[in-house]
């Protein structure tokens, strides 16, 4: 398969993840879609290489996230925030209203905010988890070990369900 | 938790799309493009080295007494290494999906860390700091009258100077941790 077809394949089937990826590590619509332009030519480009020894979701979930953090390690000088590990998160604060009171487009401003809280490893291994990879996909992409991601996802989940969960409080 | 959890992987997948694609004919342009920049950039870094060099030299024509020429040698030095520092760096690698993400964080930070803090770090130091200042100090030696505005620069230069090293090892101790945490989840497994 050439470049070019790989590269359309690609684009086809991830195009809307990678908006969605893209969209989680910038809030401002042209540093996001410049990110998502480097996504996309980083992607390309790595086609020349590509020899099918993993999916080609690995290989652009790899590329694509790899762009992405190496966008927030390169940037981060620019931010005060510090960013946080999964197990810092109920020391944050989660927002004071019901959750279940909120409209979508508020639910997923809150969901993106919480996710560009995260160091990029962390941020990456939640983004998976929301696109539906399953824990050996995460970890074949991330490289870190199955064990370590279920625990992640596990921790995730609890998170997840206390801060977005209809009914549930937030935070802690 | 489960069924909220669907409900939150449901609200992330069904955000829309702006079906954002680039045509493969747009990627090679905008390829070029980028490499024209990468070209102008590198071309501009190659331009400041010139002046700098053409300067010092003409400058050992035009006055200079041994202080100021032994400065002006060393900031051509200088300018020389900076030079080839940026023919080293005119390529962008290519990224590829060989490499998990762990990997190439752990690869970004040593990479933002070295830059702050390993030997191109004392090399910049070594190779641009002294330079300036035994030019300034020759200056000073041939315009007395002068003396209290080089004085200041010197001042102002050496503080520079010192006030970057403590700047460097603290950015380099930041990327040096998250570094170490990679490592401690990379042992884990």
């Amino acid at each position: 398969m050439s470049q070019d077809a790989l590269y359309n394949e690609a684009a086809g089937v991830f195009g809307a993840a990678l908006e969605r990826l893209a969209g989680s590590y910038e809030a401002d619509r042209d540093k996001r879609l410049d990110l998502l332009q480097d996504i996309h030519l980083a992607i390309w480009r790595s086609f020349e290489g590509f020899a099918g020894h993993c999916s080609l979701r690995t290989w652009v979930y790899r590329v694509a996230h790899n762009v992405a953090a190496s966008h927030v390690v390169r940037h981060r000088r620019a931010s005060a925030r510090p960013l946080v590990s999964l197990d810092d998160v109920d020391d944050l604060p989660a927002g004071g209203d019901s959750e279940a009171a909120l409209d979508h487009q508020q639910s997923l401003g809150r969901l993106r905010e919480f996710i560009q809280q995260l160091n990029p490893l962390e941020r990456q291994v939640i983004l998976l988890y929301l696109e539906g990879t399953d824990a050996a996909g995460i970890a074949e992409i991330t490289g870190i070990s199955p064990g370590n991601v279920a625990t992640k996802i596990h921790r995730i989940k609890k998170i997840l369900a206390g801060r977005f969960g209809k009914g549930e409080p937030h935070g802690r | 938790m489960a069924d909220n959890n669907d409900d939150v992987v449901a609200l992330w997948q069904a955000q829309g799309s702006d079906g954002f694609r680039i045509s493969t004919e747009e990627i090679q342009r905008r390829i070029e493009t980028m490499n024209r920049k990468l070209r102008r950039r590198t071309i501009d870094g190659y331009l400041i080295c010139a002046v700098l060099t053409v300067f010092f030299i003409g400058w050992m024509f035009v006055e200079t007494n041994a202080l100021q020429a032994v400065g002006s040698i060393l900031t051509i030095i200088g300018a020389g290494y900076l030079a080839w520092q940026i023919r080293q760096n005119r390529f962008r690698a290519v990224l590829t999906g060989d490499v998990p993400l762990l990997q190439h964080l752990r690869g970004e930070l040593a990479r933002q860390r070295d830059f702050h803090w390993s030997a191109l770090f004392w090399r910049r130091i070594i190779l641009f700091a002294p330079g300036p200042l035994i030019f300034l100090a020759g200056f000073a030696q041939a315009h007395p009258e002068i003396g209290g505005m080089i004085r200041f620069e010197t001042i102002s230069f050496i503080v520079i100077a010192v006030a970057a090293i403590p700047l460097n090892l603290w950015m380099a101790r930041r990327y040096q941790r998250q570094i170490d945490d990679l490592t401690q989840l990379q042992e884990e497994q």
